[in-house]
């Protein structure tokens, strides 16, 4: 009989759909990238795994291991394709889920638009309840009539449920009452409850989270059904994780009840194998720099780990203006994504100056390179101008470029500029290099760190020609871009830890916490946490306790996250934990308020199983063609253009042949099929032992 | 990167899209860092203030995005006036001015300007400022009553709020004993402080990577960019006069204000004729005020995309008589100006609307405004805003959004927090059905807010309204027909008390009293018999409108529920 031995990764993408085999012993990697088929988005999936574990002569059964993420969910939720979904409130409130914040999110636009609710105000009933602000029963719902009221929901089509009543994060029993009846009349209706969804204060933000949970749930539980069914068909065996936003793995089980904590697992899985490579380069405070065909994400990972928000906005009606999208609370990898990708249109504004994205001319019709009837240059058409990119070696030779597509366009767009086609393309690199710059410098000074101390990850399709621009922008040494940058994210999959975050409000002022609550309160979180951790198949040794606090002065209404200390708290506990917020107070707002006093909003709990641990294997497959005579791996030379050295000829090399230990001087260019290495003019290159590509950067 | 002279950088469209957004991200983080260390509803969730960043005159180079438009064009007025006070040459590092005088800021007391210079190398390149609206000012909660500024508050004439780095404690204790929740409002202040801070720094660095000792060449290239596309866009309007008057509820009886726009080449003068400023109840507006809100609307207008400094409105002269409630005199009482001042912004929109078809907005239903005050069974003071907005007004592209706030950038007041904060109990916060003005493009719905005091301890809740729109329709435009009204109401048992006058304090003592608000809805764009049925019919399923609602657009409903036009019927 054959072993469940290997470990896969799945990421499940609009366009692609990406796979990454890792075998036991070896460490080796195998990779596999094929089209996402999105009416039936297992199929393709399983067809995928199928043909990748056949090339290997492997069979599902010898997987004991499969991790998955996906953009299916948010791309759900961008377009409005979940399910019919209904939303009970507090009587008086079934508008607040339209209202939202009534704010304008840019002053000057008359006819702003905003997000469709997801539940049409006909399906937002009222119940007769009401809960104070300190918790107290002032209505109880009557469940009869509520039943009644659900009864005509689903006569009138409605699959999900939202159920969102005012002060249920102080007091959830009356959201408890009505669930508990509706499950056990209605067991086909997908219920979300807020107070087990998103138990904390602010009701638009908690309807409109709980709502978007409802609106998945459906979605999330049919697709996930397909795929599991799909691997039992096919022998599989093993363990089934899916990736969260925040970097840890869950079960099926979990992604069922919480959805909403899955929309950001692509990104989540790049920020983790940075942290992963970092730490085993010996440099584990680093910035994720990834670059895809749309945006740029950037995330700072300090101590081997990124931070985690709060907090994210779905569906942007702009993409890049905050407020135009659904708030939803859940924990969430913190990075910065930028609208600058290789396919971000550059376009001269009103004021006659360049502008780049956040427009994306996307596949369809692509950069005007690819020849599909894009007319507007792009940052490919750019790099392709600039002597950056091969037009012949593009995505390894599958699609050929039309350089003179690029220079039309640049030059067309030169015209309104009084620019010429080369000063357009430079102008376009350089300005989405700054963006890039300019927003992973705000992501890293709000962490009150200093962007010149970081080196950068690079990975993406656009990621390695781009970084080492943005790096010298930025002050930053060295860049490093790992093998196979195009699939790195999902191989972030692989290094994630099973994990779990509650939280509880209570707010109180720190001199008069009741550490008896409190500790009753964390004992509470716990026994959450080791029931979802031992559901993935954890022992009780292997899980690890994160416990913090959302603190704020008395009276604020934004908390900064504290530490908690181990063990029973008690009033000595809050001294350190008061130390620690008041030195990150005065670090982020140059201010200390003495007089005024800390208290605590929220409790969090983390639970966290132990780290996959890859390190010591963490190489591919093509070893094999290596030697150690870098002449094998030089393949000709480029004319390509960098403002230090004006247009010169630039060596390029084979990044698969390219021996461990070269050592080249900038300007020098390294292909691989998915993406082309730049090091510019004073930079220098090296191949270290693990095949990563370093790249020193001249900061004179 | 070869380093360039800095008239290269400026002539260079790539260096200089560069500059100019770092220069707006640099007021966002300052924006943040106000809504983040926040004491007050009014501020750290209603989001009542601005941040910008200025040049070393005090002309304005770039605000964050979700600014309060008013106070980014009253902000350097403001930082002019105080660097009348106190020269560059007599300001060290560390320093940091305020004012809340109405007639150099924002209009009333409440909205105090805290401004930060900065310097490199000992000399002033610039400052970064704050305006934010403080949950109270001290002085009267009736501004009907008012007669005199000196009722209204403390009064803050340009002075120092940190010295050399320390902070001004006199001044400090002055004001902490002068207003409602001293700590609160030193707390706003201080959040006012710490965002100075963040951009000051912040702007140096910048300075530093870019080689720039000053900010004078960027300063006037950049508002050179937005002059130039202010004047090719007001060139694009024909030239000619354009006037409109619009009425509006006053203190007892309604007023009236007219607006005349003189369009000349790439020139615009607004006029406007406004009634005497009144002697009793502070609805009287500073010209800083009205200038802001005229300019704002014109900006809307004329250039939305444009990224908004100091050069936007060289274009634009804005006059009104001296003595009138648009520009009112010392010691006059503005307490409440935005009862006049709200209705520039319609007037403008009015008076354009042939001219600009496609770009003008409806009349926007205004938001009301209560503040809560009082103190609880143990002693202890609360005072906070409840927020909320009316209809906004249908275009020419689309309905208007049901709830939005206009002319003020604000968000509203999340019910949960007020309840937290405050002893009261909101019973009702839903859109009113009907309340949008009819139109080809509906206007958005007003809503209904309903609450009351939460305990039966006899202990009374103070709450000033400020509402708008009681008895004076604003019809739409184009054919559009006005919103519902604003409704001010206090039940108990049978007993209904209606329609206070504006500005009205009411006390409530007992549970029994229901206090309700309704907002007004927006009004319409075109005429409302053109609406497609089916539209109406999606109304009419969602219930925005209900069958009393139908006849403005010439419908009515079946036994089935569908929907059918009269006319047709008629036809038939």
């Amino acid at each position: 009989m054959k072993t469940q031995t290997y470990r896969a990764g799945l990421d499940i993408g609009g366009t692609f759909t990406d796979l990454v085999l890792v075998e036991p012993d070896s460490g080796r990697l195998h990779l596999h990238k094929q089209l996402t088929t999105p009416a039936n988005p297992a199929d393709g999936a399983l067809l995928g795994l199928k043909q990748l574990l056949a090339t290997h002569q492997l069979e599902l059964m010898q997987v004991a291991e499969l991790i998955h993420g996906t953009t299916l969910i948010t791309n759900a939720i961008i377009e409005q394709r979940g399910s019919d979904t209904a939303l009970l409130t507090t009587r008086g409130f079934r508008d607040i889920l339209e209202m939202g914040n009534e704010q304008r999110y840019d002053i000057y636009d008359l006819f702003l638009r905003f997000p469709t609710p997801l539940v049409p105000r006909r399906h937002r009933l009222e119940v007769n309840e009401r809960m104070t602000r300190d918790g107290e029963p002032r209505q109880r719902p009557n469940l009869d009539e509520v039943c009644a009221q659900v009864e005509q929901l689903t006569a009138a089509g409605v699959e999900a449920l939202a159920i969102c009543f005012l002060h249920a994060y102080r007091n959830p029993e009356h959201e408890r009452l009505v669930a508990e009846r509706i499950r056990a009349e209605f067991p086909a209706l997908a219920v979300s409850v807020s107070s087990e969804i998103i138990p904390e204060v602010r009701e638009f933000e908690r309807t409109a989270t709980t709502v978007c949970n409802a609106y998945v749930q459906p979605l999330m539980d049919h697709y996930l059904r397909q795929l599991e069914q799909g691997l039992v068909a096919g022998g599989f065996r093993g363990r089934f994780y899916l990736m969260q936003s925040s970097g840890g793995l869950a079960t099926p089980e979990t992604a069922r009840r919480f959805p909403i904590r899955f929309l950001e697992s692509g990104p989540a899985g790049g920020a983790l194998i940075s942290a992963h490579l970092g730490v085993a380069l010996g440099a584990p405070d680093l910035l994720s720099f990834d670059m895809g065909g749309t945006t740029a994400k950037a995330c700072l990972i300090q101590g081997g780990r990124p931070d985690t928000a709060s907090v994210m906005e779905a569906g942007r009606i702009h993409r890049f203006k905050s407020g135009s999208g659904l708030p939803i609370k859940a924990p969430v990898v913190d990075m910065i994504e930028i609208g600058a990708g290789g396919g971000s249109i550059a376009r001269a504004d009103s004021l006659g100056l360049l502008k780049v994205g956040p427009q994306s001319a996307g596949a369809d019709p692509g950069p005007a390179c690819y020849g599909l009837g894009g007319t507007e240059p792009t940052v490919t058409d750019a790099c392709l101008h600039l002597g950056y990119f091969d037009p012949d070696f593009f995505l390894g030779g599958r699609m050929a470029l039309d350089a003179r597509g690029s220079a039309a366009a640049l030059t067309r767009l030169g015209e309104n500029l009084d620019l010429n086609s080369d000063e357009v393309a430079w102008g376009i690199y350089r300005i989405v290099c700054e963006n890039m710059a300019q927003a992973a410098r705000v992501h890293i000074i709000e962490k009150s760190q200093d962007p010149r101390r970081f080196p950068l990850m690079a990975f993406g399709g656009a990621g390695p020609a781009h970084a080492a621009r943005v790096a010298r922008l930025l002050g930053a040494p060295e860049v490093i871009v790992p093998q196979r940058p195009g699939v790195a994210a999902t191989l972030g999959f692989l290094v994630a830890p099973a994990s779990f975050e509650f939280s509880r409000s209570i707010p109180a002022a720190e001199r008069s916490l009741d550490w008896n609550e409190i500790n009753s309160l964390f004992e509470e979180l716990e026994t959450q946490a080791r029931d979802i951790l031992g559901r993935s198949g954890l022992g009780e040794e292997q899980m690890r306790f994160e416990r913090l606090a959302d603190m704020r002065f008395v009276g604020q209404f934004h908390e900064i996250e504290v530490a908690v200390p181990g063990g029973i708290l008690s009033a000595e506990s809050s001294a350190t934990m008061v130390k620690a917020f008041e030195a990150e107070y005065a670090r982020l707002y140059h201010t200390a308020l003495p007089g005024y006093e800390p208290m605590v909003l929220n409790w969090r709990l983390r639970g966290i199983g132990p780290t996959p641990d890859l390190r010591s294997a963490f190489h591919y497959g093509g070893d094999e063609g290596r030697t150690d005579d870098l002449a094998r791996a030089l393949k000709g030379t480029r004319r390509a253009y960098f403002p230090e050295t004006g247009h010169l000829e630039v060596k390029v090399y084979d990044r698969a042949t390219l021996p461990s230990g070269s050592a080249l001087a900038g300007p020098v260019m390294v292909e691989e099929p998915e993406s082309t290495t730049i090091a510019n003019p004073g930079d220098s290159l090296s191949v270290d032992r693990g095949g990563n590509l370093r790249i020193q950067v001249n900061q004179a | 990167m070869s380093r360039s002279t800095e008239h290269g950088i400026l002539s260079d469209p790539v260096s200089l899209e560069i500059m100019w957004s770092r220069l707006i991200n640099i007021t966002e983080e300052c924006w943040i860092t106000i809504n983040r260390t926040a004491f007050s509803l009014i501020i750290g969730e209603v989001q009542d203030f601005a941040c910008e960043l200025l040049d070393a005159t005090g002309e304005s180079l770039a605000h964050s995005p979700r600014s309060m438009p008013v106070f980014n064009l009253a902000l350097p007025r403001a930082v002019k006036a105080l660097l009348e006070a106190f020269p560059p040459e007599t300001l060290q590092e560390g320093d940091v001015l305020i004012t809340n005088d109405p007639w150099l800021c924002a209009g009333h007391l409440f909205d105090v300007a805290l401004v930060t210079p900065v310097f490199r190398e000992g000399r002033l390149v610039s400052l970064v400022g704050s305006v934010a609206h403080c949950s109270d000012i001290g002085g009267t909660r009736d501004s009907r009553a008012v007669r005199e500024i000196y009722e209204e508050g403390l009064q803050i004439p340009p002075m120092k709020y940190y010295r050399a780095g320390e902070p001004n404690s006199d001044l400090i204790a002055l004001i902490h004993r002068n207003v409602r929740k001293g700590d609160m409002v030193i707390g706003d202040l201080q959040a006012q402080y710490s965002a100075n801070a963040v951009g000051a720094s912040g702007l140096l660095r910048f300075m530093d990577e870019y080689g720039l000792d000053d900010l004078s060449g960027l300063a006037t290239v950049i508002q050179g960019r937005s002059e130039l596309a202010m004047r090719e866009a007001i060139a694009a309007v024909p030239d000619g006069h354009y006037s409109h008057r619009v009425r509006f509820d006053g203190v007892g009886n309604p007023l009236s204000l007219a607006v005349d726009i003189e369009v000349s080449g790439d020139e615009l003068i607004v006029d406007w004729d406004a009634p005497p400023q009144l002697e009793k109840g502070a609805i009287n507006s500073t010209l800083n005020y009205t200038a802001a809100h005229t300019v704002y609307a014109l900006k809307c207008l004329l250039t939305p995309e444009i990224p908004s400094n100091a050069g936007c409105f060289r274009p634009i002269q804005v006059r009104a008589p001296e003595g009138s409630i648009l520009n009112c005199t010392y010691p006059a009482g503005v307490n409440i100006r935005t009862i006049s001042g709200w209705y520039c912004a319609p007037a403008l929109f009015g008076a354009l609307a042939e001219a600009m078809p496609d770009r003008v907005q409806a009349f926007t239903g205004l938001p009301i405004s209560a503040s809560a005050y009082g103190r609880d069974a143990d002693s202890a003071m609360y005072n906070d805003h409840l927020f909320q907005g009316g209809g906004q007004g249908a275009g020419a592209p689309s309905d208007g959004v049901s709830a939005l706030l206009f002319p003020t950038s604000a968000a509203n007041t999340p019910i949960e927090l007020f309840e937290i904060r405050t002893p009261l109990l909101v019973e009702t916060k839903a859109l009113i059905p009907n309340s949008g003005g009819a139109g080809r493009n509906r206007g958005g719905l007003g809503q209904r807010i309903e609450f009351r005091k939460l305990y039966d301890d006899g202990l009374p809740v103070q709450v000033t309204v400020v509402a708008y729109n009681l008895t004076e329709a604003m019809s739409g435009l184009a054919g559009g027909q006005a919103g519902r009204l604003s409704m001010l109401s206090i039940k108990e048992g049978d007993t209904i008390t209606e329609g206070w006058d504006l500005g009205t304090l009411i006390e409530l003592r007992r549970p029994e009293q229901f206090a309700t608000f309704d907002l007004p809805g927006g009004s319409g764009y075109g005429d409302p018999t053109e609406r497609p049925v089916e539209r109406v019919q999606v109304d009419y399923d969602e219930g925005y409108l209900t069958e009393e609602g139908l006849a403005a657009y010439d419908c009515e409903v079946d036994g089935g529920g569908k929907i059918r036009r009269r006319s047709a019927n008629r036809s038939d």
